[in-house]
Parts: C-alpha cells; sequence; structure tokens
C-alpha cells in the first residue's frame, strides 16, 4: 500500500498551498531531518512540491521550512498548529490495548513531539490521541513497530477548507 | 592595457551566477544558509529576491501576497526600468547555454531574422503567453503554470535536486536538452524571443522608461558599407541594432555584441541613456533614417 504523503506544517488548504507554492525549494533546502521531498505533483511538470513521506522519514517540527517559505504557501505557525494530518490508532492491532499480551509499547507516546498534548496515555497507561491537538507530523506512524498508528493527511479530509488545521 | 570586450565581461557574470546556483544548493546542504532558494524566490543574506513573474502567479491563484513575494520583485523590475531586461543577456543561465550552443554548434552562424529591435510581434506573443498562463490560474488551474515554462527555474530547480537527493530532475534534463537542441536546429533562439515568460514583465518594465539604458546608432559614424552585416551577424537574437531609436526597444537585452563588433568600425553603436535631440543632427541614435540596404 502507497502510504498518502504529507504536506509540510503550516499549510492553510490544498488548494491554497498549490496556488501559492512556486517550488522554490526553500522549505527542503532548510529542513535539518531532510524529510521534505521535492517531487512532481503531475507527471514531469506538475511543479515539484514539497511533501513528507512519513513513513521513510517524518517531519520533527523544527518549523524551520514554514518560517522559510517566502510566498505563505507553508504559513509561519507554531508546532502545535502545524495542521498536517490525524493520527489515528488502531486498538485491534495495538498491543498496548491487548490486555492479555501483557506487552507496555508507548513507542509512538514515547516519541510523539507533542507527547502529553496530542499522544497521552489514557488511565495512566493506554496511548491515545487527542485528535484536536494532533498536528499529524507521522512519527508515531514511523516508529510504531506493528503499524497499529497511521496518519490520515489533512489534505485527505472531506473539507479541507482550513477548519481542521488552525 | 586592452579593455576587455562587453561580451568578455558578460561570461564572467554569467558563468558565475551559473556556477552560484549550483554551489549553493550544496552548501545549504552543508548547513550554510547565507544563500538559499533558485530562481524563482532566492533570499541573498536576509533580503528577498523573487521572479515577478512567480510573484503575480500566486497572486493571480491566492488574491495575495506576501512581503517577501512584494519586496522580492522590485530588484529585478527595477533594474529592468533602469537598464532593459538586462537579466536575459547579463544573467539567465539559460540564455548563456543557449547562446553557447548556437556560437559552438551552428557553424553557419547565426539565422538573419530581419527583426528589428521594435519588432512588436516576438514580444505580443510571450505576451499571449503569459496572459493564457495567468487565464489560466485565475479560472482554477491549480498551480502557477508558468513556472513550468522558466528555464532558469529549471536549471536552479536541477541543481537543488541534484544537491538534495543526488538525483537528476526528469523535467530539468527534459528541458534543458530538447529546447536548446530544438533552438540550434531551427537556428533561432525562438525560446527567448518568443516564448520566455519571465522576460515579459521585465520587457515591459523596461518599454515604461524612456531614459533606460539601451544600444544607441550613431550613424555618420558608421564606417562599414551598406552590404556588411557585422553588427547584425553579432547579434545572437538575430536583430538589427541599426534601428531609429524613436520607437520603443522591445527586444534588445542589452547584451552588447553588436557594440563589440563595432569597436573597430566607427564606434557607431554604444550604449546611452536617454540622449537629447538636436535640431539637424544625427548625434540621437540614428536621427537620420537608416538607408535601405
Amino acid at each position: 500500500m502507497i502510504t498518502p504523503f504529507l504536506r509540510p506544517p503550516g499549510v492553510f488548504s490544498e488548494k491554497d498551498f498549490k496556488a501559492r507554492c512556486i517550488s522554490c525549494g526553500r522549505c527542503a533546502q532548510v529542513c535539518n531531518y531532510a524529510c521534505i521531498e521535492l517531487t512532481p505533483d503531475y507527471f514531469l511538470f506538475g511543479g515539484d512540491t514539497p511533501k513528507i513521506f512519513q513513513s521513510r522519514s517524518p517531519c520533527f517540527l523544527c518549523m524551520k521550512c514554514s518560517a522559510a517559505c517566502p510566498t505563505a504557501a507553508l504559513r509561519d505557525v507554531t508546532a502545535e498548529d502545524a495542521g498536517m494530518g490525524t493520527a489515528v490508532l488502531d486498538r485491534k492491532r495495538c498491543v498496548d490495548y491487548q490486555t492479555e499480551s501483557g506487552v507496555m509499547c508507548w513507542t509512538c507516546y514515547e516519541r510523539c513531539p507533542l507527547k502529553g498534548t496530542a499522544l497521552y496515555l489514557r488511565n495512566g497507561y493506554i496511548p491515545a490521541v487527542r485528535a484536536e491537538s494532533c498536528a499529524g507530523c507521522g512519527v508515531c506512524e514511523y516508529v510504531c513497530p506493528i503499524g497499529a498508528i497511521r496518519v490520515t493527511p489533512s489534505r485527505l479530509l472531506p473539507a479541507d477548507n482550513g477548519e481542521k488545521r488552525r | 592595457m586592452k579593455t576587455p570586450t562587453l561580451r568578455f565581461r558578460r561570461r564572467l557574470v554569467q558563468c558565475g551566477v551559473a556556477g552560484a546556483f549550483i554551489l549553493i544548493p550544496f552548501l545549504n546542504r552543508e548547513g550554510i544558509h547565507l544563500l538559499s532558494g533558485n530562481f524563482l524566490s532566492f533570499d541573498f543574506a536576509g533580503l528577498p529576491l523573487a521572479d515577478p513573474l512567480a510573484a503575480a502567479q500566486v497572486f493571480a491563484g491566492a488574491f495575495s501576497l506576501t512581503q517577501a513575494l512584494l519586496i522580492g520583485a522590485i530588484p529585478a523590475l527595477t533594474a529592468a526600468l533602469l537598464l532593459g531586461p538586462v537579466f536575459c543577456a547579463w544573467v539567465c543561465p539559460y540564455g548563456l547555454l543557449s547562446e553557447l550552443v548556437h556560437r559552438n554548434f551552428l557553424h553557419q552562424g547565426y539565422a538573419f531574422s530581419k527583426l528589428k529591435r521594435t519588432d512588436a510581434r516576438p514580444l505580443a506573443v510571450k505576451t499571449a503567453v503569459v496572459c493564457a498562463g495567468i487565464g489560466a490560474i485565475l479560472a482554477g488551474a491549480p498551480v502557477p503554470l508558468l513556472n513550468q515554462l522558466s528555464m532558469p527555474g529549471w536549471y536552479s530547480r536541477a541543481a537543488q535536486h541534484l544537491a538534495l537527493y543526488g538525483e537528476i530532475l526528469p523535467g530539468a534534463a527534459l528541458m534543458l536538452l530538447v529546447v536548446p537542441a530544438l533552438e540550434a536546429r531551427s537556428g533561432r533562439r525562438f525560446w527567448c524571443l518568443y516564448l520566455c515568460p519571465q522576460s515579459v514583465l521585465l520587457a515591459l518594465a523596461g518599454m515604461l522608461s524612456r531614459k533606460r539604458l539601451r544600444v544607441r546608432f550613431r550613424r555618420r559614424s558608421c564606417t562599414c558599407r551598406a552590404d556588411d552585416r557585422a553588427c547584425l551577424g553579432a547579434c545572437s537574437l538575430g536583430l538589427n541594432p541599426r534601428t531609429d531609436g524613436t520607437e520603443p526597444d522591445l527586444l534588445c537585452s542589452n547584451c552588447g555584441d553588436c557594440i563589440d563588433i563595432c569597436r573597430t568600425r566607427g564606434r557607431a553603436l554604444f550604449f546611452a541613456g536617454h540622449v537629447q535631440r538636436r535640431q539637424g543632427s544625427d548625434e540621437s541614435c540614428g536621427a537620420t533614417p537608416l538607408q535601405k540596404e
């Protein structure tokens, strides 16, 4: 299965982003973690817009890309307002939810850049996602050893009009 | 000491810029961010620079413009206002590539296109391309389409890809190989003359100023025979530099090649800003009508 890519932090809506992005590549040049890839949207000439393939290299919310963007395709926002997507945890697969397994994994919780806010421990020991606080950076998806948590990109949400992303 | 020719100075600038836009992405990769970006948007130690057409497309698509784009477009437009579209001849790496291809692989020399510097057709074609692109964005095209026709943009994006991912950008490779090959085959620099959308706003900005720098022709100093086409053959765009200066100069990018060739032939061609006309004098850029050749 091809993992849907994420847009870098600070995108208002996909339409607004595409209208503003001029493929200058400065977001990718300033990225500390080299997680932004510039690939064409359509065939060869679709414009090399920035994408984050979280299964290969997630965003660590350093927020340098959104500060460097000259066109406000990526708005200069805080990590909490990155609005890249929302993590969805599959309780049937996550070992922390399998009481009989006796395993306390917590990898997603420990690695989440917004630990305690976006990912928290329900009842003190079961990881859970607080959707309204999740930046959608993809770190949890990247680190989960069994693929029990996936990020749904904001651009794929039914009403991608900036409401979710604020 | 012999004064360096304009073409030598121009080559230095062109090669310096072309080399810099290859080097900069590699410096960025090593964490040096004093200069960053490409020909569509560039950051010069905190000073934003932007392609005016990219800014226009963002405005057409999003109906708003950031400070960085607004301020960034000013230097290019101001330079065009004062000096004409010198970006094309002195800075653009595709201009360098196109010229080198013509000089080295087109042994029969430039096709003499009989275009006058004042010919409006090529600029009209380019303007139509720009209007179509902007119109498409206004009609809902999802991306700034005209950036895909930016040859300097492709050049610098190719260097970025090479530095960031160690890969050749396929679209850039295609454009930077096919377009010069087609130009060499046609014997004309048709992309620069008829298609390049980036040069349109610069040419239009240049037209706004009557005092901007341009090539002037002083007919009484011309020592060439009527059939000597040295200066005409020197122009890589195939323009006739012996043009009456009363009409707006639409195509010349002030490369200075015709001036170089004229240095040993009476210095009838020279760079100047606004030249005052004197009654009964032909000092002002070919005030006497050009004789039929």
